[in-house]
């Protein structure tokens, strides 16, 4: 197979497959004719076969080098293998592909390395796009994969269940990955042995299995130097002790029962983790604790702090916590029980509570949210925004919750909790509520602990018993009562007010003194220190009412399509 | 490597706030331009260090053409004195990640341009450059079959028929 191939200029040029088969495949069919004529042997037969196998890999040879040619192959590798990174964001392996057949999934990413031969080199010479496993794709696929990620950590998420060959491929590779994540459907049991075996290069564990699991005796083999990030779920015979937490940075727990938890240790595995800036706590609190541990857990690094859990839980632990003053803390605390009940857990844990936020959220910003939430008959729950420089307090009230017998409850829990939440430095207070069980002398109280209030929303019945409040402080003969103590009277109770909003507030079928009454606290304001804005959304008031306020308050925002104008 | 000429004080104004350099383009086009301007470049940043060691004023000669060198110029100026973020596209996050949208219209040319962008901003070490038209690129081809993005691109299928099955023999695609 020596033959000189003639020129190709000619066909090429006039394009014309006549003059390409004459000029090229003529003359190879004669070379060979000329060495045997005619010749039926299998040796001859077999050397045309290696003729025309030669000339299909030169015509792909060809096509390769002309791929090499093209624009975007004249880019270097290291360009190609960056649109290969962003588009492998972009194209993740494994989705269904509805549209071409139900049961067939998109290869995402890898459709890439089917382009051309240059492509599938930079998609096979770049193994760190290999190491993020789908499973979606099959056994075959995903062995593939692990093998071209060379020795990139893996990154391996199962979402639904874990077949037996998936557990395989995780038990074997386990020490290469770096991520490892199993979703809430996914039952951890087929890989149970393994998580007791050493993992050197794991980064993040995510174990949310619903099923309760029963921890390995050596979890991990008490050997993850980088884990940094571990979540797991609903896990008996946890290793409170191991070392494998001193280099966390984020933590989280969800619904691990009292049975599985002591606070002992919790606050012992809290207490190795002098590295962590994430914590999250998911109905995951001790709610008994037999013998109180003397122990206060100190996270310097912490940045981040959720949790959802009971009161009972809450009370056991946060007087345990030491944490930056600068760390956002976002606490969801719940209570289910009857109203005698929750009055004495509320008694025990507002204190408890208060005096964590006083001590751990003292700076600006650092308290994001708080949501007190009591559900069933006692609901309260959002106590929202706390934050102490600039405190905002917003309880946000679920309607239609309570039991008609209670009526009255929430209001006085509120209270409660406004009482010992709120302080001298709390400048926003914000109140939506459909209860009403308000009164004028919980606003009283409120308003007495909080003198800094600067902008105070209400909304419905706590709004118009907001309003007859600021008519009573601004009474010549109010000095306070029995609730307000040491309170000043007069309009002193909140001699910061800049900005007042009320929503659906009836000033018509108010008693009849109200609003002349409000009116007037507004215009004692101004005697001194005018009202910058009053803001009166779904309000009811006569169009005179407005004009008589604007003369007492800067800026007054009410339409004259406010539900119910006159 | 660049070629570097050297070019009389009176090419090049070196004095003043900041000082100008002199790009010269494939098609011979001298392009003046503030040093400010290409700083986001690291391989002009590296010649320029180099000038100041020798205390010779020099020319850049680059092998784009003028019209390549303007829109990299034009990058540079948009985005002077901020700082962007490397576009390591480890570090983005999964899903879609939108090119910047002045970069999108910066960007809205035809494939070949696309490509002799990315091409001289390799060259020029320009990172959140590559970083935009790689991302341009991907979301050119996003969704396609491999046959769309041949079209798109310009490649031929380069396979033998074994090869195209799959990367693996022992996988199906």
């Amino acid at each position: 197979m020596t033959a000189m191939l003639p020129s190709t200029s000619t066909w090429v040029d006039n394009k014309d497959a006549t003059l390409f088969w004459d000029g090229a495949i003529r003359a190879r069919i004669a070379h060979c004719e000329s060495t045997a004529p005619q010749s039926t042997s299998a040796d001859d037969l077999q050397a045309l076969e290696d003729e025309a196998s030669a000339m299909k890999l030169a015509v792909f040879s060809l096509l390769e080098h002309r791929n090499s040619r093209v624009p975007i192959n004249r880019l270097p590798v290291e360009v190609l293998a960056r649109i290969f990174a962003f588009y492998a964001k972009i194209d993740i392996p494994g989705a269904m592909m509805r549209a071409v057949s139900p049961r067939r999934r998109s290869l995402g990413w890898i459709t890439m390395t089917f382009v051309c031969r240059r492509w599938r080199q930079v998609g096979f010479d770049y193994a760190t796009l290999w190491s993020t496993v789908k499973f979606a794709l099959g056994r075959e696929w995903a062995k593939e994969m692990i093998s071209r990620a060379k020795s990139v950590p893996l990154d391996i998420l199962v979402v639904n269940t874990l077949s037996d060959w998936q557990a395989d491929l995780i038990t074997e590779n386990i020490r290469c990955i770096g991520v490892l994540r199993l979703g809430e459907d996914v039952s951890v049991d087929p890989i149970m042995d393994v998580l007791s075996t050493p993992v050197p290069l794991l980064k993040v564990l995510r174990i949310e299995s619903r099923d309760t699991m029963d921890c390995p005796a050596n979890f991990l083999g008490d050997y993850a130097p980088n884990l940094h990030t571990l979540s797991v779920r609903n896990m008996s015979n946890f290793p409170w002790l191991s070392s494998i937490f001193r280099n966390l940075i984020s933590f989280r727990l969800t619904d691990f029962s009292s049975s599985l938890l002591s606070l002992k240790g919790l606050l012992s595995a809290l207490n190795s983790m002098v590295r962590l800036e994430r914590l999250m706590l998911q109905t995951s609190l001790p709610r008994y604790s037999r013998n109180e541990p003397d122990l206060t857990v100190k996270l310097p690094r912490l940045t981040y702090f959720e949790g959802r859990d009971d009161m009972h839980g809450w009370a056991n632990l946060l007087g345990h916590l030491d944490i930056p003053a600068t760390a956002s803390i976002n606490l969801t605390i719940s209570y289910h029980g009857t109203e005698p009940q929750v009055n004495a857990s509320f008694d025990s844990f507002i204190p408890t509570l208060a005096a964590f936020l006083r001590a751990h959220a003292t700076s600006a910003e650092s308290m994001s949210r708080l949501s007190l939430g009591a559900h069933i008959l006692f609901a309260i729950s959002a106590a929202r925004g706390i934050r102490p420089d600039k405190t905002c307090i917003h309880l946000n009230f679920q309607p239609n919750i309570w039991n008609a017998r209670e009526r009255g409850s929430p209001s006085i829990l509120a209270a409660r909790v406004l009482a010992a939440l709120s302080s001298e430095h709390s400048k926003d207070l914000s109140v939506k509520s459909k209860d009403t069980g308000w009164s004028p002398s919980l606003w009283l109280d409120i308003m007495a602990r909080a003198p800094e209030l600067q902008t105070v929303s209400a909304e419905g019945q706590a709004a118009e018993m907001l309003c007859v409040a600021l008519r009573m402080s601004a009474d010549p003969e109010f000095r306070g009562g029995a609730n307000l103590g040491d309170a000043q009277p007069s309009v002193t109770l909140l001699p910061a007010l800049q900005q007042l909003s009320l929503r659906g507030v009836d000033f018509t079928t108010m008693a009849t003194a109200e609003y002349p009454s409000f009116q007037s606290y507004l215009a004692t304001r101004a005697k001194g220190e005018m009202l910058q804005k009053l803001v009166l959304r779904e309000c009811k008031i006569r169009g005179e009412w407005v004009d008589e306020l604007r003369r007492v308050v800067c800026d007054v925002q009410w339409k004259e399509s406010s539900v119910g104008e006159q | 490597m660049p070629t570097i000429v050297s070019v009389d004080d009176s090419t090049v104004p070196g004095e003043g706030s900041s000082r100008l350099l002199l790009l010269v383009s494939s098609d011979n086009k001298h392009i003046v331009v503030e040093e400010d301007i290409m700083s986001r470049s690291r391989f002009i940043s590296k010649q320029v260090e180099g000038f100041e060691a020798t205390s010779q004023r020099h020319a850049i000669l680059l092998p784009f053409s003028s019209f390549v060198l303007n829109k990299v110029i034009e990058y540079c100026s948009h985005y002077r004195g901020y700082y962007l973020l490397e576009d390591d596209p480890d570090a983005a996050p999964p899903g879609r990640s939108p090119v910047r949208e002045w970069d999108q219209e910066f960007l809205d040319v035809d494939r070949n341009m696309l490509l002799r962008i990315i091409k001289a901003a390799h060259y020029l070490e320009i990172k959140s450059l590559v970083g935009s038209c790689a991302r341009a690129i991907a979301d050119m081809i996003r969704g396609k079959t491999t046959e769309e993005m041949r079209e798109i691109l310009g490649v031929e299928n380069d396979f033998t028929p074994e090869e195209e099955h799959s990367p693996s023999s022992k996988c199906t695609g």
